[in-house]
């Protein structure tokens, strides 16, 4: 089928009646999702490959065009607002939206974004379809090879973002690695690090990972014992405007276009994901960015536009691969192949020849749904800034309800919820003391893709089936990443720290150190699963720590000569301020009841003892406060059993009594 | 067409069904959603809902080469009605190469909706001898791979190497059609879909015992006119007798089942009561037309004659369990 004709009938089945309500119930239901913290639209997809089993196939890819548009977006507002990304690729969001929202510019922001998204997307799907001929040979350069190298080149421009120590980051970095090589190692199927544990064998999920660092360690610094908190000050900056925000993408064309360009080819490649597309977006806005560069990471409008952008213009590579060779390369790509095959539709081939129509009647529903975020984004932008208004002492409690039982629909092993509390309280203290969490999640994003595809790449160089320096890609990539290291040789500096962040930086150093330690004592006695790549990031790991303590104590030993001869004073540098113990206590409990009292009880019994602490101190508030955590535990007991019908081992109480 | 359903279930077994009415089951799919095991997961839910009156949610658990999933069946409680969706051989691969996994005798097999042969694939251009000494280059994705590379590689006399790491069929196909490797191994139904969406791939030979019904036109492993056969002729009957059996044993393992499966310590009345209903779920024709709307390939096999199947290749394991431990140990 000629390539216009094609493209004429896909816009004319997105914009027929009353075909077009189906993008638009699509982007709704997508948007709404997104907007939940740890549900992402590939939940909701499942959900509607079973409720479409009997529509037609247009319609269906109308429907999952819109859901992977609509989902993007969404999960930035609640990144701006609250500093907890809606999904994995509105993580980079984090980095100058949360700050400018926090300075007062939250409608900037948000209508910055949503700008940056359709205008990202837009590009996006223009390049989709100028390289769609193409595409065979292109997707066809990048093997294994390849991929390793785009993920050292994101981990590269990861470490240069601003965080005030790039030892820090680059220490981060290494245990993101470290933490993703747990469960299996990918060579030889043999368990590492697993501690013995079947569920542990799959390694750590990336959802719970990101709830955990983000989103529970924002919660817990919320629920705080005062009251009155707000998400971030109520004052606006006096120039804080919708139209401001709009204005801000179109003075920065080539960063859009940059980054818009540098999230399409991102995407496209299999397995890399849109994560990875908005932080090497962000890392070459740092790097290419001119003028004033002190602001990124506090605010600078040039780290919300990039990764909008790229995050955005991913959607449409993203689905090429799929496409073009039934290759899942995202998640998106996972569940549209499984609507392909209940469907009848094959991909591949196919889809770029004959079926030329399905293809595009996919795509600009995807476009449309894009356009359709943005301007709702846009033209709610008001409404959404005043979200910031929101009691969040009072959110945090259903917010981390809701974040735990999400976890668990996923896949119902206990093992996330173990997870996301545990590096939600981690997350909490890294927080609290500057210790940069972005490099350690797109470390452990990236980690698989390295460490695969480097045991990949060395087998086929020993084997003389890859030469490096004859492949096109892989040597623009070097190119890339070797400026990248240079960048990072020249440009960076540490910043000014107090003797308390100091002190501070010595105890964390110290127990990172100490864990890196025990990790590396079990990876020299490990045998043939723990690679010489897990053993040399171990060992970084212990390095980089044993640096950080070192480098801290000269500087504490100079500075304030005093401390340096108090250790105790520098745990208590740790020590959360009062009002946060009761609620760091209560996750820390959490995971220990969730094990003995099951799901349902631990919760129950976290909310009681929470309302019950908040309540007024009469008779009436304790018993309100039982009854309101009684029944969040008999609604959670009903959601568990009656409406997700999870499949959780049984409590250690339910096996002791034999219930 | 619930009416109609029933009637078709013998007399014994309708019993049951007032045992299964308003039951609440739980079928685990021990892979990721999407994959080849999801359409037949829903098809054969809804049709088992529609039979029996009970509500039976899917659950996808995957991870640790489908041993997290296919351990939640094994070690589910009785009264939580969990069944499973998976291929046991996997067990039987698993029992070879001595990695943790249940034993068969922990399952009861209900049924298998359709079983599925594995093939080998090669670059369409790419001339591949049978008989050269050159060594050959494998992808190979999850933990499957002695029962269907290294152990027919054996009987066929072949020098094999094998590129580990692979993360899916796909990734694999890829690493052909790039030559960084020479073959990719999977299953047939999903490589003929494969091989027509990818474009430039062709199956060299399938790990069956005659022509397989997916590529007629292939060469095949074992039996008559199989590939062992024509390779062994020069060797003498005993080595030609070894390598057959190696080839027969490497067919059984190399099939693929979308087996129901239960935990062996449910209450044996209920499952003769499972065993009656999905005998009837996977014969009806309701699902043979629901399932060949969605292009999914039915070949329904019930519970006792698939049990016969496993039974079968766990007493060739059995009589060739030292020459394997032989082979294993000098692949690992």
């Amino acid at each position: 089928m000629p390539y216009f004709e094609a493209l004429g009938l896909g816009v004319a089945g997105v914009f027929s009646w009353p075909g077009i309500l189906i993008p638009i119930a699509g982007t709704l239901l997508a948007m709404i999702t997104s907007f939940l913290p740890g549900v992402g639209s590939t939940s909701l997809a499942a959900l509607l490959l079973v409720l479409t089993i009997n529509w037609d196939r247009e319609s269906v890819l109308l429907l999952f065009g819109a859901i992977t548009g609509g989902a993007t977006f969404m999960g930035s507002i609640t990144a701006i607002l609250f500093n907890i990304p809606g999904g994995a690729s509105s993580t980079p969001t984090l980095l100058d939206g949360y700050p400018l929202g926090k300075n007062g510019y939250a409608r900037t922001a948000i209508a910055c974004a949503a700008t940056a998204s359709a205008v990202g997307s837009i590009l996006g799907v223009i390049l989709l379809m100028v390289v769609l001929p193409l595409v065979r040979p292109f997707l066809l350069e990048f093997g294994p090879l390849e991929r390793l190298l785009v993920g050292i080149w994101g981990l590269m421009t990861i470490i240069s973002v601003p965080t005030g120590s790039p030892m820090k980051a680059s220490l981060m970095a290494a245990l993101g690695l470290v933490v993703a090589m747990f469960g299996v190692d990918p060579a030889s199927g043999m368990p590492r690090w697993n501690f013995g544990s079947l569920s542990l064998s799959g390694g750590f999920g990336l959802v719970p990972v990101l709830v955990g660092v983000f989103t529970i360690s924002e919660l817990i610094s919320w629920m705080r014992t005062v009251h009155l908190e707000k998400a971030i000050p109520n004052t606006a900056a006096p120039d804080d405007s919708t139209r401001k925000g709009i204005r801000s993408v179109f003075q920065h064309p080539g960063l859009v276009l940059r980054s818009s360009m540098i999230g399409s080819l991102v995407g496209m490649i299999p397995g890399v994901g849109g994560t990875v597309a908005g932080f090497v977006a962000y890392g070459q806005s740092v790097q290419t960015a001119k003028g004033d560069k002190t602001q990124f990471g506090k605010g600078d409008i040039r780290g919300l536009i990039a990764p909008e952008a790229a995050v955005d213009a991913k959607d449409g590579g993203s689905l090429l691969p799929a496409l073009a060779f039934g290759l899942p390369g995202s998640e998106a790509g996972v569940m549209l192949l499984a609507v392909f095959a209940v469907h009848g539709i094959v991909p591949g081939l196919p889809m770029l020849q004959g079926q030329l129509q399905l293809t595009f009647l996919l795509v600009v529903a995807l476009l449309f749904s894009n356009l359709l975020t943005s301007a709702l984004g846009i033209a709610a932008t008001p409404w959404l800034a005043r979200l910031k208004n929101l009691r969040i002492d009072r959110l945090a409690l259903p917010c981390m309800i809701v974040s735990i039982l999400a976890l668990l629909q996923l896949e119902s092993r206990l093992l996330d919820v173990y997870t996301a509390i545990g590096f939600g309280l981690v997350g909490y203290f890294w927080r609290a003391h500057g210790w940069p969490r972005v490099p350690f999640v797109i470390a452990f994003v990236l980690g698989s893709l390295i460490e695969t595809n480097l045991v990949l790449t060395s087998q086929l160089i020993e084997f003389g089936r890859i030469v490096p320096h004859e492949r096109v890609a892989s040597v623009v990539l070097f190119v890339m990443i070797f400026g990248s290291i240079l960048w990072l040789r020249t440009k960076r500096t540490d910043s000014e720290r107090s003797a308390r962040a100091i002190g501070g930086d010595v105890v964390l150093g110290a127990l990172t150190t100490l864990v890196a330690v025990v990790l590396a004592l079990i990876a020299f006695n490990g045998g043939a699963a723990y690679s010489s790549y897990a053993k040399g990031l171990i060992l970084l790991c212990v390095g980089l720590g044993m640096v950080i303590v070192g480098w801290n104590l000269t500087t504490l030993h100079r500075t304030d000569i005093a401390l340096f001869h108090q250790p105790l004073r520098w745990a208590s540098h740790l020590v959360p301020p009062s009002e946060q113990w009761v609620p760091i206590t209560l996750m820390a409990l959490l995971g220990i009841a969730i094990w003995i009292t099951g799901v349902s009880m631990a919760i129950g019994l976290l909310a009681s003892i929470w309302f019950f602490y908040r309540a007024k101190p009469t008779l009436f508030g304790r018993l309100r406060a039982l009854a309101f955590g009684m029944l969040i535990g008999f609604g959670t007991f009903y959601f568990v059993n009656n409406v997700a019908n999870l499949l959780l081992p049984d409590s250690m109480l339910a096996s002791m009594l034999g219930i | 067409m619930l009416a109609i359903l029933v009637m078709a279930i013998p007399a014994s077994a309708q019993q049951c069904l007032s045992m299964l009415e308003d039951k609440r089951f739980t079928l685990v799919v021990p892979y990721s959603p999407g994959g080849g095991y999801d359409g037949y997961a829903r098809v054969f839910a809804a049709q088992f809902e529609a039979l029996t009156g009970s509500v039976m949610r899917i659950r996808f658990l995957p991870g640790a080469g489908a041993m997290i999933g296919i351990n939640a069946v094994a070690q589910a409680d009785p009264s939580d009605l969990v069944l499973g969706l998976f291929n046991p051989t996997i067990l039987l691969n698993n029992k070879i190469v001595g990695s943790d996994s249940p034993e068969t005798s922990s399952l009861v097999l209900l049924g298998s909706l359709n079983t599925d042969t594995t093939a080998w694939i090669k670059k369409e251009d790419k001339q591949v001898l049978f008989d050269s000494s050159e060594p050959r280059l494998f992808a190979v994705p999850g933990n499957s791979d002695f029962t269907r590379v290294l152990l027919p590689g054996y009987a066929l006399g072949w020098n094999i190497n094998l590129i580990r790491g692979y993360t899916g069929s796909g990734e694999g196909l890829f690493a052909v059609l790039r030559e960084d490797v020479d073959f990719f191994f999977s299953s047939s139904i999903s490589m003929a879909n494969q091989i027509q969406s990818l474009g430039g791939l062709t199956t060299f030979m399938t790990l069956t015992a005659g022509p397989d019904p997916i590529f007629p036109e292939a060469a095949y492993l074992a039996g008559a006119g199989g590939v062992v056969e024509q390779l062994t002729r020069e060797l003498n009957v005993e080595q030609q007798r070894e390598r057959q059996e190696i080839a027969r044993l490497s067919v059984e393992l190399a099939k693929s089942y979308r087996a129901i499966s239960i935990s062996s310590s449910v209450d044996s009345r209920l499952v003769d009561c499972l065993l009656a209903v999905v005998e009837t779920t996977i014969f009806s024709n309701e699902l043979q037309s629901v399932a060949a709307e969605q292009n999914l390939t039915l070949e329904p096999i019930d519970g006792t004659a698939l049990k016969e199947e496993v039974d079968r290749a766990e007493a060739l394991i059995e009589s060739n369990w030292d020459l394997l431990q032989q082979l294993v140990a000098r692949y690992q």
